[in-house]
């Protein structure tokens, strides 16, 4: 079983921190969740073809090629946790 | 040892369209950062993809050109991959559904003609443009989203040379179409080029090294020469060589290695559930083809029907579009065709060379109507280039710079041996030199005649004309 560090990790890792009491539930709800998904697993589906979409019908939709919607460099940099020259500034990774 | 030399290339090409793949901001190159994005771009939760109908059209444009079966079922593909170029965390692409599979090019090296196959055609998004700093990556999402082609070729190729005409022939026939800006340098048109050796015969393919992102159709053709030699000297010598990605280095002139490749990078593709497949429409593909732009084979061929010009002329000027079309607008106007060629890759290339100015705003009557006046020895082929060109290129009408300037040419015999017995009689000296043997006396005589007719004469009617009267005095 995952135990609560493991949650509280990865929820650090994703930029946001989680309690010990919520670390806990998520812990106990993945652990349902695995078991049920070891049930759909036991099912045998062996030549059955797979599913992907809802519904089999395809659509016949595209969308024209025409500016509709756009986000002002302001807009788009809101959620930025720092910005440069309009740039977005992450660390580097890249040697 | 003999070995056989083993290319593929994989090319990706920015199709010019108004908005992104998916998303309905603008795509424009060179615009300030992060202006040309939308909430899909920045992968912001909740939004959904909406697939682009004109990417679509010039994905079936760049199919049928090059001789792909469409699939009229359009499916994409999640590539999962935790990157700050993509913020969703994936790139929408075609891996199972290539929208085109098996086509063909034909390339012509050294005289030879050769197909090379096309293994697949897929859709796909671009990534952002990032520009790493010292310890900071700087990101522009302009770029993310655009929609781009990646056409797969077989690895038929067995040397840079054929890559690159590979490449160039891609290049004009995209062009052609008008589906894309084919830049290489601004990127819009990107090549990654797979090298292997095998021993010569062998069924067996070597290990490959990929060259990514060369930027230039010369630098394909020294990338490859160059690991070809560096793959063969490891052979030569024993060794192996080891699977990596490698990049061109242009000031070393070497490839550079990049990253060695430890097994494949798992990019846990699955079908993409916010786009549901698409049933294109069979007389809307048939319509797209059926008004398919001209090509530049098919260009190729009506200029040696049509102008009657030789192979190497029509392959320079069909290499510039834009020069092409003016030249066939030029041809509405000129007579004759080998000259207006002629004109058009030298005289008036040069002069644009120099003088910078668009082809689009030449007055194609005027430019026929002066190589028609030298073709007809009106005017002079020096004057021509010198004088009136410069005037034409201003917008200003032949007819009239020719008549202001005093310029048209004197190919009335009866007019030029006046002239000729003239000088005979001034220069006795020079004809005495002459019979002597001296040479430079006929130039000098050709020289006064010019000069008497105020340049206007005709050189070659002058030469001819001296050559007969002197000819006469020595037989006397």
């Amino acid at each position: 079983m995952k135990d609560i560090a493991y949650f509280k990790k990865l929820a650090h890792q994703l930029m946001f921190d989680l309690s010990d009491d919520e670390a806990k539930d998520i812990a106990l709800e993945f652990e349902t969740l695995q078991k049920q998904l070891s049930i759909l697993e036991a099912i045998d589906t062996t030549n059955v073809e797979e599913m992907i979409y809802p519904f089999e019908m395809p659509t016949t939709f595209l969308r024209e090629d025409v500016v509709e919607n756009v986000c002002s460099q302001e807009d788009a940099l809101k959620n930025a946790k720092a910005q440069k020259e309009g740039h977005f500034v992450v660390p580097k990774v890249v040697k | 040892m003999e070995y056989d030399v083993v290319i593929g290339i994989e090319i990706h090409c920015e199709l010019k369209t108004a908005t992104k793949m998916f998303s309905s901001a603008p795509c424009i190159f060179g615009a300030k950062a992060n202006t040309c994005v939308n909430e899909v771009d920045l992968g912001h939760p909740g939004t959904m993809p909406c697939v682009n109908k004109e990417a679509v059209k010039k994905a079936i444009q760049i199919c049928t050109a090059l001789h792909l079966e469409i699939d009229s079922l359009v499916k994409f593909d999640r590539k999962n991959y935790y990157y700050s170029d993509l913020p969703k965390g994936f790139q929408i692409t075609q891996q199972f559904h290539p929208i085109g599979k098996n086509g063909y090019i034909k390339i012509n090296v050294d005289k030879e003609e050769k197909k090379i196959r096309i293994n697949r055609i897929h859709m796909e998004e671009d990534t952002a443009k990032q520009f790493h700093l010292n310890d900071i990556t700087l990101i522009d999402y302009n770029r993310a989203g655009t929609p781009l082609v990646e056409i797969v070729s077989e690895p038929d190729m067995q040397n840079g040379k054929e890559a690159a005409a590979y490449v160039e022939a891609l290049r004009q026939t995209l062009y052609y179409l008008g589906v894309s800006d084919v830049k290489m340098e601004e990127g819009s048109m990107r090549c990654d080029v797979n090298v292997s050796l095998k021993p010569k015969g062998s069924n067996v393919f070597g290990t490959k090294n990929e060259i990514k992102n060369l930027n230039s159709i010369a630098n394909v053709q020294k990338a490859i020469d160059y690991e070809v030699a560096r793959q063969k000297a490891l052979l030569d010598a024993g060794k192996n060589v080891e699977q990596a990605t490698r990049r061109y280095d242009e000031a070393l002139k070497e490839t550079v290695l990049m990253r060695k490749k430890e097994g494949t990078v798992d990019y846990k593709f699955f079908p993409e559930p916010n786009i549901f497949p698409i049933l294109l429409d069979d007389a809307w593909i048939k319509a797209i083809q059926a008004d398919l732009p001209e090509l530049p084979d098919v260009r190729k061929a009506r200029y040696a029907k049509d102008y009657g010009l030789n192979d190497y002329d029509i392959s320079v000027l069909i290499a510039n579009k834009e020069l092409a079309d003016t030249y066939e607008k030029v041809m509405k106007t000129a007579n004759n065709a080998k000259m207006a060629c002629n004109w058009m890759l030298g005289e008036v290339s040069a002069w644009l060379n120099k003088n910078g100015g668009n082809l689009a705003n030449i007055n194609c009557e005027y430019l026929g109507q002066l190589i028609n006046m030298v073709d007809a020895k009106e005017l002079s082929n020096s004057q021509a280039k010198d004088v009136v060109l410069p005037e034409v290129m201003k917008n200003n009408d032949p007819k009239v710079v020719v008549e202001a300037k005093g310029l048209k040419q004197v190919s009335d015999t009866s007019a030029i041996l006046s002239i000729v017995l003239e000088v005979l009689n001034e220069q006795a000296q020079s004809v005495e030199d002459y019979k002597n043997g001296k040479d430079r006396a006929l130039k000098f005589m050709v020289g006064q005649v010019m000069k008497k007719s105020k340049g206007q004469a005709n050189p070659q009617i002058v030469n001819k004309l001296l050559l007969e009267e002197l000819a006469k005095i020595i037989n006397n």
